[in-house]
This record gives C-alpha cells, structure tokens and sequence, in this order.
C-alpha cells in the first residue's frame, strides 16, 4: 500500500534528471558546435488484473494501474545554432546539414559539426582536439592565405606564385537520422544503429549544407526554452514532494489508529 | 458489513485515490500525458446492483466497491520544441501507429526517424501511418502542414492518418502514452481536417490545483474515516467496560 511513495519517487527522478540536462545545456551555452539534449518522459502503466462481472474488482482499480514517470529517452537536438564571425580563417560554419569526418586516436571514424579547425605539426587540417579530418587536406609551410570556398575547396596563396593553389576538398557526412547518434563529448559523435550508416558528399551538393570560413556554429541552446524547463522541472520537483509528504501524513494517521 | 470494515475500505479507497494523485504529478511534464480522474459511486448504488443485499454483502466482504479511474482526454497546451519532427495534434485526435502485432493509438507526437528513414513514436517501435502506410522520408526535416500532408524537397509524400473516437474511454492505456482498442467499440472515425502542429508537443494536462485539492481533500477525509473507526472503538469500549461492570 506504498505505491504512491513510489510513483512519487519516479516523478522526483524524472524532475531531477531534467535539471541535470538543463544544467549540462546551460553550462555549454557557449560552446562552439553545442547540441542541446532534451528529455523526454513517458507514464509507466502496469497492466491492468481482474474486474469481476459486477463492476467491483480485486484489489485492483478499473483500466490500467499507473505506476508513475520515466525518463523514456534523452535526445541530441541537432537544429543549427547560429553563425558566429571569428575572421579566423581556419573556421568553417557548415550551413545546412552535414557533419566534418575527422580520425580519431583508435582510428574509428567520428563526426562534428565544430568547424573550428587547426593545424598539427605537419600542418594536416585537424579539429580543436587535434583529431585529423578524414579528408586529408596538408598546408604547406609557406602557405599564407587559407581560403575555404563553400563547396570545400581549400586553397592557399603561396608567396612567390601569383593566385591560389587547390590543395585539397573538405567532404561532409549526413546520416539519416541525425538524433540517434551517440555523443562522445567534445562535440564529436558516433554512428550507431539508430542513426544508419553517413553518406558522403561535397559541400552544396544537394542533401548537403555549404561551408563559410571565418564562422564557427553558436550553441543551439535557447536560453528562453531552458529557463522556462527549469521553472517547471523545479515546480514539479515541489509538487511531487508534496505529495510524497501528504502521503507520509495519511500513513501516520493509519499508523495511530490504534491509541 | 461493520461500521469499522466500511470505514477501513474508505480508508483503502483513499489511499487509491492518492496513487491516481501521485502518477498525475509524476507526469505533470511528461508530453500528452492524459491525466486519471478517480470517481467512487456511493455505496447503496453499488449495493441495489445485486439481486439481493445478501449477496451485494458477500461479494463486497472480499472486494473494494468501485472506484473508477477515468482517463480525462481534454486536449492540454501546446508547447514549442523547435524540433520539426515533433507534432502535436490541436484538438479531437489521435496519432494512427502500426507495427507487426497490430494498431496503436497516441497523442504524444514526439517522432523520431528510424535508421530505414521511417518516422516512428520515440521509445517505441511503432511507425506513424498515413493513408498510405508507413512514411519514409529521406531527411530529418519534412515539412508537415496543418491538415498532416508530409513534403519532402517540395513535394507531398504522404498525408498522417488522424482517428478520433465517439468514446474515447473505451482504449486501454499501455504506458508510454500508447493507447490500444479495448473490448468495447470505442466508435473510431478518421478526422477529416486534422489541425497539425509542426516543432510543438502537447503539454501534459494535469492540474496542479486540482491535484493539490485533492491531496487536501483526501488527508482530511482519511483523518475524518480515523475519527470514526475510533469512535466506534470507543463505543465498544464503554460496551465492554460498562457491562463488564455488572
């Protein structure tokens, strides 16, 4: 006769677990290439047992029996944030769909959408962690103007020669279903069942978005939306306190029936 | 039946009544989450349903009189998700889902894209219908207007199926805001002109106020129902001092 200790609880976890994606939202609010995660809850029912031909029943309520909240999935939005002007030439915006490849240490393939790019010691294009872009683009030493067009092509002016030099083709990624990937943190993402296998292509082509150099992607996370969750998570947190209170006092009158 | 058994039943009926609250609340977010209504019916109702109070007595010794548990279907708020795979249906209707053990019927319209394209109820296995079964779109962002028709790079891939039903109450609730035909005809129908939102979901509609009432309510009539199961205690009580007196 303690469920609704019990269903209160589930409706405190979920409360909490929403605070928790909230706090993890907000604190990245100004990180480059940021996908807000959001919850989504869902009402437990347990089936419902025997309702006898008089309309009474056994110790059980009529319909089904709900047993309370659960977090039923928390999922990457991946709307696009914002571009953000850096006039940093290694920075690309990729507006539209699409993710950068890059190779990561254990030599799996991982996707971004944090095109704020640099160079390693050989000068191969890398991302902010130092993971090399799948599509090897190398710089030469004497290069002095980077320039990134919209459909990829990275050229570089060399001294001493007159106009630019094609050295190379940056490619992008989509997945079908962007929201089944799974985050490895640092904006970088993992393929997996959910999301399907990427499919490749140059920026512009159709399906894909274009590149813009000297912009980086703002944080898709909406201040107004997350405060909003908050004040509602933390009503909700008070309400299902009260009733696990409320509870509490019914079960101590039972308890004292008896003087 | 005794003054103390009808008592402890109301006062088991009670505490019922407070798991119906706290399932409310522990849902007071949770998208389309359609909230339980508790109702009891007045004990001599139940009684004159029985051939005779004899056996209307013998049956009640071993079970509860009803306490109905009603889903209130009433369409909630609208909320703004920017996610333009989530839908939310404004008014009478119900989302059509399929999967291999048959149909389904939801409110919650938070979709998501499966890893063969096709639009499926999140957390869930069951795919959106249309008119011309299940959807397969080639991005994440369809556009989907009002009346449910499905466009892809400009052109109409599918219309979304919306049934409503005469008698709503007729489904049985799964979890997970999945709702499947009972055993009663439920009177579906599809909806003509659906009114469809795209980048929105249905809030939950339960009522703070109302549950908070209800908590109050319920306290003080379980504190009541321990006035009573004590009065009568006293009174046998004196039953039992006073005669044992003589």
């Amino acid at each position: 006769m303690l469920d609704a200790f019990n269903i209160s609880a589930t409706g405190l976890q979920s409360q909490q677990t929403q605070v928790e994606t909230i706090a993890n939202n907000l604190s990245n609010v100004n990180t480059d290439g940021y996908k807000k995660s959001k919850v989504i809850f869902q009402d437990l029912v347990s089936k419902q047992l025997g309702v006898n031909g008089n309309g009474l029943i056994n110790n059980n309520l009529v319909n089904s029996v709900g047993m309370g909240s659960s977090v039923g999935l928390i999922n990457k939005i991946f709307t696009s944030g914002d571009p953000k002007a850096t006039d940093r030439p290694l920075d690309v915006f990729i507006q539209g769909s699409g993710f950068l490849e890059v190779v990561m240490p254990n030599g799996e393939y991982g996707y971004t959408r944090a095109g704020n790019l640099s160079v390693d010691e050989n000068g191969v294009l890398t991302n902010a962690d130092g993971f090399s872009l799948s599509s090897l683009v190398q710089i030469p030493p004497d290069a002095q103007d980077v320039v990134i067009d919209s459909d990829g092509v990275v050229s570089v002016s060399v001294s001493g020669e007159e106009g630019l030099v094609n050295i190379g083709q940056l490619e992008l990624s989509t997945f079908i279903n962007e929201s089944g990937l799974s985050a490895l943190g640092g904006g970088i993402y993992m393929p997996s069942q959910k999301s399907g296998d990427p499919s490749y292509g140059r920026p512009g082509e159709t399906g894909f978005g274009s590149l813009q150099q000297g912009f980086v992607e703002a944080s898709n996370v909406n201040l107004v939306e997350e405060l909003t969750s908050l004040m509602s998570a933390q009503r909700g947190y008070e309400l299902n306190a009260r009733v696990v209170q409320a509870a509490d006092d019914m079960l101590s009158i039972i308890n004292t029936l008896r003087r | 039946m005794d003054a103390i058994s009808i008592s402890a039943l109301s006062m088991q009926n009670d505490l019922r009544k407070l798991d119906m609250v706290s399932h409310n609340v522990a849902n007071m977010t949770t998208p389309a989450y359609k909230r339980a209504v508790s109702s009891t019916e007045s004990f001599i109702s139940t009684v004159s349903r029985f051939e005779s109070p004899q056996q209307a007595v013998a049956v009640m010794q071993n079970a509860l009189p009803t306490l109905k548990s009603t889903t209130d279907f009433r369409t909630a708020s609208l909320q703004s998700t920017s996610n333009p795979l989530d839908l939310a249906i404004e008014g009478d209707g119900f989302f059509e889902l399929v999967n291999n053990t048959g149909t389904f019927y939801s409110k919650r319209g938070n979709f998501v894209l499966d890893n063969k394209g096709q639009l499926a109820l999140s957390g869930s296995d069951l795919l959106l219908n249309s008119f011309s079964g299940d959807i397969r779109l080639q991005t994440d962002e369809p556009e989907i207007d009002s009346q449910g028709r499905v466009f892809e790079n400009g052109q109409e891939v599918a219309q979304i199926k919306i049934v409503s039903f005469e008698n709503p109450s007729a489904l049985v609730g799964l979890g997970k805001g999945i709702y499947e035909l009972g055993e009663t005809a439920p009177g579906i129908q599809d909806v003509e002109l659906p009114s469809i939102r795209q980048a929105f979901l249905e809030a939950s509609n339960t009522q703070p106020a109302e549950e908070m009432l209800t908590l109050m309510q319920l306290s003080r009539h379980i504190e009541a129902t321990q006035q009573v199961i004590r009065g009568y205690d006293d009174m046998l009580a004196t039953v039992f001092e006073d005669l044992g007196k003589f």
